[in-house]
């Protein structure tokens, strides 16, 4: 028996006819440790929750110990897009926090990079945590599919995306912890008095089968197809004063999977978030993102994009919490729906006594191009404070006239437009990308 | 604190008139079968009628209260007579109807709009209809405009037996229940085929009994190629009590047939507005709903258009200006099923003085309605901190062959505008005043010009109030 979970729900419920106020998962099975490669930059410190609560560390100074410990909880009190029944699932599993860590004024220009890779049949979890010290800057891509697809995703020479052969990267150990450069002896580059375990260490247990796990979504009279397979990362996030972290999240799944991907980030006085989300492939997928822009100045800037066909289903709850004064939001979310797929978008953007001055902005636009499709958005703007800004707008369905006009004036067939304009809508995000690697990797996702 | 009591002395007086309740029925308060089978004896209801009722307090009892709302708690059912009647008959002219009732719809100005720019007038005052008359070269085209009771038991029986409650029903929600149990009172306008009518009818409903509810059910059916606007308003003296309203409007429109239905809600802030509006339309018609939404202590409002026909289009447009003690939660609902339909929302919103609005709709389209087109636009004006504005918007869309477009806004009145309007010699409050009204005026220029204005008196009541 798993448990019940309750996720994503709508910060202000709504009629419940729409089915739009939450979704639900039935007896979820406690699932395992995932499979994680990470790449880290030598600035970067990496540790797990778990090792601070070891024996070992008693022999640590034990004020490192005592500050790790804080943090580690700081971190784990943060909320989630998908909602506090992920901590509930995490409870139920294995999965401790890995977390990466980059120290105050340090700026990292590489990327750490974490590789979740998945095989049918999987029942994993990961939780990741990242912290931000006062003034510091990262990048953290993280990529979600088989193992086959991110290793084939190369450059060449002079800078072209060339596809590799599959390697079964991290098929031999369900974590692997890489730097990037020479010196990143994990054993070397940790906070004094503080050491970083071996990989031997970082308890990831291979994963089980889910085997008879069921997870339905929250219309009982449209329940979804079971689906035997489940991934499920949750991402907790601190920023300290001044610090900005570009995140990167890529995902593509095969379609027997349920894939959980939860997000939460909180941020201090002018620190500053940006993410990009691109959902590429995966048989029901729940992204939730909550973002507290908790003091003064702090920015979220969010941009998803998702191409969904065949029976996939893409259910989302993304949350800007303003309490600070002067924050910022801006949430753009760009994607195309075929076949019979499904998608849920509930944005909010919550204005709260005290966030004098804040701005928040949503952007939904969505092509649609089959008749099956079911399209479902949700974009709240709740307010309690007078002196702000809230936007939103949406636009749903098919392309603009005028462009299909102008583009069919130029000889190009009106299937060829519709393709070309899906394809441009995750073309434009991936430009945005700072990795090479990265950008390649979706390419070839997209074929 | 001049502004304030000069509010009190010339405005406000003419909505809080209160009435002594005397040569009145009330019936118990409560809701039991009995209560029920009382008001189905006390209306001389035909037995479908008395069934129908006793079903819908059965199904009334199984529904629990909305989730997802404004809190009702303050509700209790048990204290609220459901029906209280004047011991008067429904009068042909005001000259017949009991003094006190007629000198409350003067000061409302009913007669004098009557007169002027009305083809025909229902007044209901509590539970029952005091007053109904149709202007006779009105009548002489064929339409029908008279009270439920006697469409119900009369000419259009089984018309309205054919209708009652089939747009709405009482397994809908909770108060569609409880109105299909103790529904009272209401309007019946049947506008034949063809037929234009050019100057708008109008029910105003009153209620004056402390503790009671308004149940008034409205059934228009505006068959082929006809046209007409018809006029809802209504207004409550405050008492310290909680008065309940939960009536039912179902409109019926037919092929290429237009109605426009305004209203100007203006309850009183102990009022519990639990009302429930809803259309269908057929090939080529077209429903405009005009809505202001100024009273209450709690409203639950969103008049719901079903595009039933190829070409069937609806445009909503409203204002709720939620004050000191206020939870509006008001919006639309769209429901595209045919194709090529079309849809329009635009609505403006303004909190003041710890009030609440909520702004809630949602729109559908179904996969048989190709080439269908929806657009949504909200504003939402806070002009405090103390209150609060909340946007909620769904769209589902189940077509590729769609075209949906949704935007919302929310902000506080720019101070630059403010300061323009004062460098004109405008006071600060009167500009705040100016630029809310021309915040709303999306509803007041769809509005005859007595309604806009009273509107707009709505509006600089309200924003001075705020003042001292």
């Amino acid at each position: 028996m798993g448990i019940d979970m309750t996720i994503n729900r709508l910060p202000a419920p709504t009629w419940n006819w729409l089915h739009v106020n939450e979704a639900s998962l039935k007896e979820v099975s406690a699932p395992s440790k995932g499979r994680l490669t990470a790449e880290t930059p030598a600035s970067i410190h990496f540790y797990t929750e778990s090792f601070i609560n070891k024996e070992e560390t008693a022999q640590q100074a034990e004020e490192a110990v005592a500050q790790k410990t804080a943090e580690a909880a700081q971190l784990a009190q943060v909320a989630t897009g998908l909602g506090a029944d992920m901590d509930e699932l995490a409870k139920q599993g294995a999965a401790d926090f890995d977390i990466w860590e980059v120290a105050p004024g340090v700026h990292e220009s590489e990327p750490v990079r974490l590789h979740f890779t998945y095989e049918p049949g999987d029942a994993v979890q990961n939780r990741i945590g990242i912290r931000l010290g006062a003034g510091s800057e990262m990048t953290v891509i993280m990529d979600y599919c088989t193992a086959d697809l991110w290793a084939g995703a190369s450059t060449s020479a002079d800078g072209e995306c060339a596809h590799g052969e599959p390697v079964s990267a991290g098929a031999e150990e369900n974590c692997a912890i890489k730097r990037t450069e020479e010196k990143a002896d994990p054993h070397t580059d940790s906070e004094p008095g503080f050491s970083v375990p071996d990989e031997k260490d970082v308890n990831l247990s291979a994963s089980e089968s889910a085997g008879q796990s069921e997870f339905s979504a929250e219309t009982p009279k449209s329940q979804e197809p079971l689906q035997r397979s489940l991934g499920a990362v949750q991402t907790k996030i601190r920023l300290e004063k001044g610090a900005h972290l570009r995140l990167v999240q890529i995902q593509k799944l095969p379609d027997e999977f349920t894939f959980l991907n939860d997000v939460g980030t909180d941020c201090a006085e002018g620190a500053k978030v940006e993410t990009i989300q691109l959902v590429l492939g995966g048989g029901s997928t729940y992204m939730g993102m909550r973002t507290g822009l908790g003091e003064r100045k702090s920015e979220l800037e969010s941009k998803i994009g998702y191409l969904l066909d065949n029976k996939e289903s893409l259910d989302m709850n993304y949350l800007a919490y303003h309490t600070g004064a002067k924050t910022t939001s801006r949430m753009d979310v760009s994607g195309v729906l075929r076949g019979t797929s499904k998608k849920l978008f509930r944005g909010t953007i919550d204005f709260r006594n005290g966030s004098i001055g804040a701005k928040g902005d949503e952007k939904e636009d969505v092509l649609l191009l089959s008749d099956g499709v079911e399209n479902r958005t949700v974009p709240l703007i709740l307010c309690e404070e007078e002196d702000v800004e809230g936007n939103h707008g949406a636009t749903i369905g098919r392309l603009d006239e005028s462009l299909l006009f102008y583009l069919s004036s130029r000889g190009i067939e009106e299937n060829e437009i519709y393709e070309m304009m899906a394809r441009a809508r995750i073309d434009a995000l991936c430009a945005d990308i700072p990795d090479e690697k990265t950008r390649c990797l979706v390419q070839r996702c997209m074929g | 604190m001049k502004e304030k009591t000069m509010v009190e002395d010339i405005n406000r007086s003419v909505y809080d008139i209160k009435n002594e309740e005397k040569d009145v029925y009330r019936m118990q308060a409560g809701l039991t079968p009995e209560i029920v089978c009382q008001i189905s004896e006390e209306k001389h209801d035909p037995e479908w009628m008395r069934e129908f009722r006793l079903k819908s307090l059965e199904t009334y009892n199984k529904i629990p209260v909305p989730d997802w709302g404004p809190s009702i708690e303050g509700l209790n059912m048990d204290q609220i007579a459901t029906y209280v009647r004047t011991n008067t008959d429904m009068k042909g002219s005001w000259d017949e109807v009991p003094e006190d009732i007629k000198k409350t719809f003067d000061l409302l100005g009913i007669p004098q709009a009557e007169k002027e720019s009305l083809a025909g007038v229902g007044a209901q005052y509590d539970s029952e209809l005091v007053y109904h008359n149709v202007r006779a070269d009105v009548a002489a085209k064929g339409v029908v405009y008279t009270d439920m009771e006697s469409a119900l038991n009369g000419e259009y029986a089984e018309m309205v037996k054919s209708h009652f409650m089939k747009l709405v029903p009482p397994t809908d929600h909770k108060f569609a229940a409880l109105h299909g149990a103790v529904w009272s009172g209401g309007s019946f306008v049947y506008v034949p085929p063809g037929v234009k009518v050019d100057i708008p009818l109008q029910s105003y409903f009153r209620l004056n009994a402390a503790g009671a509810g308004q149940f008034e059910h409205t059934l228009i059916i505006v068959d082929e190629g006809a046209d007409l606007h018809f006029i809802e308003g209504c207004s409550a003296p405050k008492y310290n009590v909680a008065n309940l309203h939960a009536g039912c409007v179902e409109l019926f429109v037919g092929k290429n047939a237009r109605l426009r239905y305004s209203t100007i809600e203006n309850w009183s802030k102990n009022m519990y507005n639990l009302n429930t509006k809803r259309a269908r339309v057929e090939a080529g018609g077209r429903i405009e709903w005009v809505s202001g939404s100024f009273g209450s202590h709690v409203s639950y409002l969103y008049p719901m258009s079903i595009l039933n026909g190829e070409g069937a289009r609806s445009e909503f447009t409203g204002v709720t200006f939620a004050g000191a003690g206020q939870n509006l939660d008001t919006g639309a609902k769209v429901v595209h099923l045919a194709p090529n339909t079309s849809s329009y929302m635009n609505t403006r919103s303004i909190s003041k003085g710890g009030g609440i609005s909520t702004f809630r709709s949602s729109v559908t389209v179904m996969p048989k309605a190709k080439h269908s087109r929806s657009s949504v636009s909200c504003q939402s004006l806070m002009l405090d901190r103390i209150s609060r504005s909340d946007t909620i918007p769904a769209m589902d869309i189940r077509t590729q062959d769609a075209d949906i477009g949704h935007e919302a806004k929310i902000g506080r009145i720019s101070d630059e505008a403010v300061f323009y309007l004062m460098s004109r010699g405008i006071p600060e409050d009167e500009a705040r005043a100016l630029i809310v009204s021309g915040f709303a005026d999306n509803v007041s220029k769809e509005l005859p010009v007595e309604y806009a204005v009273e509107m707009n008196n709505l509006i600089r009541l309200e924003m001075k109030g705020s003042i001292g």
